[in-house]
């Protein structure tokens, strides 16, 4: 064969592949950088008894994760973010789901509805909060005062044990509504109308069997990224925390991300938080697997 | 089975008028063909009839009984849509059995408390028998436990004509159904559609814009030009005695031959310096100076060898078809003129040079200025066309 030849596409060949490489670098150093760097120093930081702004450390081994275990702050903060997670996300997802359906239905003001629903993912969740403070203040708080004309017995909610968490929920559930609702009204507007019309035909009645046999199955890939997203949000809930309630009254709304912060920040328990870190990622991501693992096949009708 | 009227039925969007004063009376086991161009509402008629659209005046009785005011599965009509409709998240089983699923009592639907019922097996059996003979009928059981997106288009058709067919509608509505298919598929479907229109002797109003489709498959084709009725026939009636100039013009490839004339004195017609044939004029009553239409299908015009025809024209253009040729000339400014011949006569034509075109007068269509054909004509076409051009 003709010798030139082979030589000269291989040399192309190395040419392309070297392009290809150099097109490709910006982009991988920057997530090297950026994103596979710091989580692998997270991990190497978690086996270590590094202090912020000391100079040395040591290996110790698993002993933080070992002291997490011992930890019952660790544990009432896990157990926090689980029940926060599992009322937000099922609270923010059904009034998500409602509120498109009600706007979907309406003939006009469509726009008005998904704008007014859509405000508070659009305000800062920083300034919102404190809004929310007023709210709920134990003297001239809005919710008291209504409770009190009402006739009911109000509340110091974000200093009471048992209310400070549903408090933050309940923010929580308002802040996220609006986005779900909005991801809904993108779900429902994709499901082809000439499937409503053979429904008709076919007799499924409108109303629920309508919702059960058609809307939902078809809302199915979007639901199921309504609930990784809303889930990935709601285990990283910690600015509302932070502004509230810090974690109190006696560790009753202390979540993940704000122990991490404290350990981190406040205690300089550097290598302790990492390996905090560490676990609230394995979460993450274990949302993620399940999601593309389990879940996905199901919605997925092609 | 049923018959399907419409009387007088209108429709319109506001200002705009979609449906206007249709009169149809489809019988029983009949199969009947709405066409007309896009936008003609051939499309919103047969939704109207299946209930997905209100209309604004009128009536639609089925078997005889008004259902103007039923929902749509109150109708007990079937329908194929053009995108076929198939429920995406459901298997093919699922999907034809999903009418008969909503036929049974409220409690048989209900997830948990239907397999509490001791009858419910039976309902069950019952259901997944019915689909079984469908889906042999139309040669999908091994495709059963399938989704939708896994099938191709030839079976998804076959799923949703199942779909209709298995709870024994009274009539089957098909909007385009045929339309997402590709070309040889398409004409053999339609053969499987007439025969299944045969075996079932049920009702079928089917709609295309295809013309070929309709005058293939029907019974009587419904020409709707914008949102009026033009006419209704049979086939071969709308082709050879076409009661409308627009009819005329929409039904047949290529298009019919259509020319500008002028009656004058006497009742001669005079089109292009030519004066047309005594004994066909004495048929026309109209005054002089009247502007009328002369119609011509390609088959009914032939170059005429002697010089003496009609018209003169230039070929500009000569498609072989292979069975047939299709002859294009230029005659006079912009009149254009499509001469069907064999193609060994195309042949023997050369391009640019002009030839006599001769009119089979007998076959010649004559309309008044509104596109009304001029009534006198009609007995002489329906005499047939032994008459032969000398």
């Amino acid at each position: 064969m003709n010798f030139h030849r082979r030589i000269s596409i291989a040399r192309y060949r190395y040419g392309e592949q070297l392009w290809g490489i150099g097109l490709s670098a910006p982009a991988f150093i920057l997530m090297i950088l950026l994103m596979l760097g710091p989580i692998a120093l997270t991990m190497l930081l978690s086996l270590t008894d590094w202090q912020l702004g000391m100079g040395n450390f040591s290996w110790i081994g698993l002993k933080n994760y070992e002291s997490a275990v011992n930890d019952p702050i660790f544990w009432k903060s896990l157990f926090n973010t689980s029940v926060y997670v599992a009322v937000v996300m099922t609270g923010s997802i059904g009034l998500g789901l409602l509120l498109a359906l009600m706007i979907n239905q309406l003939s006009f003001g469509k726009g008005f509805y998904r704008t007014l629903f859509f405000l508070p993912v659009m305000a800062s969740l920083v300034a919102m909060t404190i809004v929310w403070e007023f709210l709920l203040h134990p003297e001239f708080g809005l919710i008291n005062q209504l409770l009190t004309a009402l006739g009911g017995t109000p509340n110091n909610w974000l200093r009471d044990e048992d209310w400070a968490l549903a408090a933050l929920c309940v923010i929580g559930i308002w802040h996220q509504a609006g986005f779900n609702m909005v991801l809904f009204i993108a779900g429902l507007t994709a499901i082809p109308k000439f499937l409503y019309e053979a429904a008709d035909i076919d007799g499924v009645p409108p109303g629920f069997s309508r919702f059960r046999h058609i809307t939902w199955p078809l809302l199915g890939p979007v639901t199921l990224f309504i609930v990784v997203m809303t889930a990935i949000k709601a285990f990283q809930v910690f600015d509302t925390v932070q502004i509230l309630t810090q974690g109190g009254p006696s560790y009753s709304s202390e979540v993940l991300l704000l122990t991490i912060y404290k350990e981190g920040f406040e205690y300089f328990r550097t290598g302790y938080a990492a390996a905090l870190t560490v676990v609230f990622l394995t979460l993450v991501i274990l949302v993620t697997v399940v999601k593309s693992l389990f879940l996905e096949k199901k919605v997925k009708y092609t | 089975m049923a018959s399907i009227e419409l009387i007088n039925l209108h429709k319109r969007y506001g200002e705009q008028s979609v449906l206007n004063g249709i009169n149809l009376k489809i019988q029983d086991g009949e199969f009947v063909s709405l066409v007309g161009e896009s936008g003609s509402g051939k499309s919103t008629l047969l939704r109207t009839i299946a209930g997905l659209e209100t209309h604004s005046s009128g009536e639609i009785l089925i078997d005889g009984e008004s259902a103007g005011h039923l929902l749509p599965r109150e109708r007990k009509l079937a329908m194929v849509f053009q995108s076929y409709a198939l429920y995406p998240h459901l298997s093919v089983f699922d999907n034809i059995a999903m009418p008969l699923r909503m036929q049974c009592k409220r409690l048989h639907r209900t997830p948990i408390i239907s397999s509490l019922l001791p009858s419910s097996r039976r309902v069950k059996a019952n259901i997944e028998e019915r689909v079984k003979i469908i889906a042999e009928s139309l040669h999908i059981l091994p495709i059963l436990h399938r989704r939708p997106g896994q099938l191709s288009g030839g079976q998804r058709q076959r799923v949703a004509l199942g779909r209709a067919m298995v709870r024994n509608p009274k009539a089957f509505l098909m909007d385009e159904p045929l339309s997402n298919l590709d070309a040889t598929l398409r004409v053999h479907m339609r053969r499987e559609l007439v025969q299944m229109h045969r075996e079932m002797g049920s009702t079928f109003v089917y709609v295309t814009h295809d013309q070929a489709e309709a005058m293939t498959m029907s019974d009587r084709v419904a020409v709707l030009i914008d949102g009026e009725l033009a006419q209704i026939d049979t086939p071969d009636t709308l082709y050879r005695v076409p009661s409308d100039l627009r009819v005329a013009k929409f039904i047949g490839t290529p298009k019919i031959n259509v020319f500008d004339a002028t009656v004058q004195k006497g009742g001669v017609i005079a089109f292009n310096k030519v004066k047309l044939d005594r004994e066909l004029v004495t048929r026309i009553d109209h005054t002089q100076g009247a502007k009328i239409s002369l119609a011509i299908r390609p088959e009914d015009a032939s170059i005429d060898a002697s010089g003496e025809g009609h018209l003169k024209g230039k070929v500009q253009h000569i498609e072989n078809l292979g069975s047939e040729a299709l002859v294009h000339l230029q005659c006079g400014q912009s009149q254009e003129l499509i001469v069907r011949c064999s193609p060994c006569l195309a042949h023997s034509l050369s391009s640019e040079a002009c030839y006599s075109v001769r009119f089979n007068e007998q076959q010649l269509h004559i309309f008044d200025n509104n596109g009304k054909r001029l009534a006198q004509q009609q007995n002489q076409v329906n005499e047939g066309r032994a008459y032969e051009f000398s």
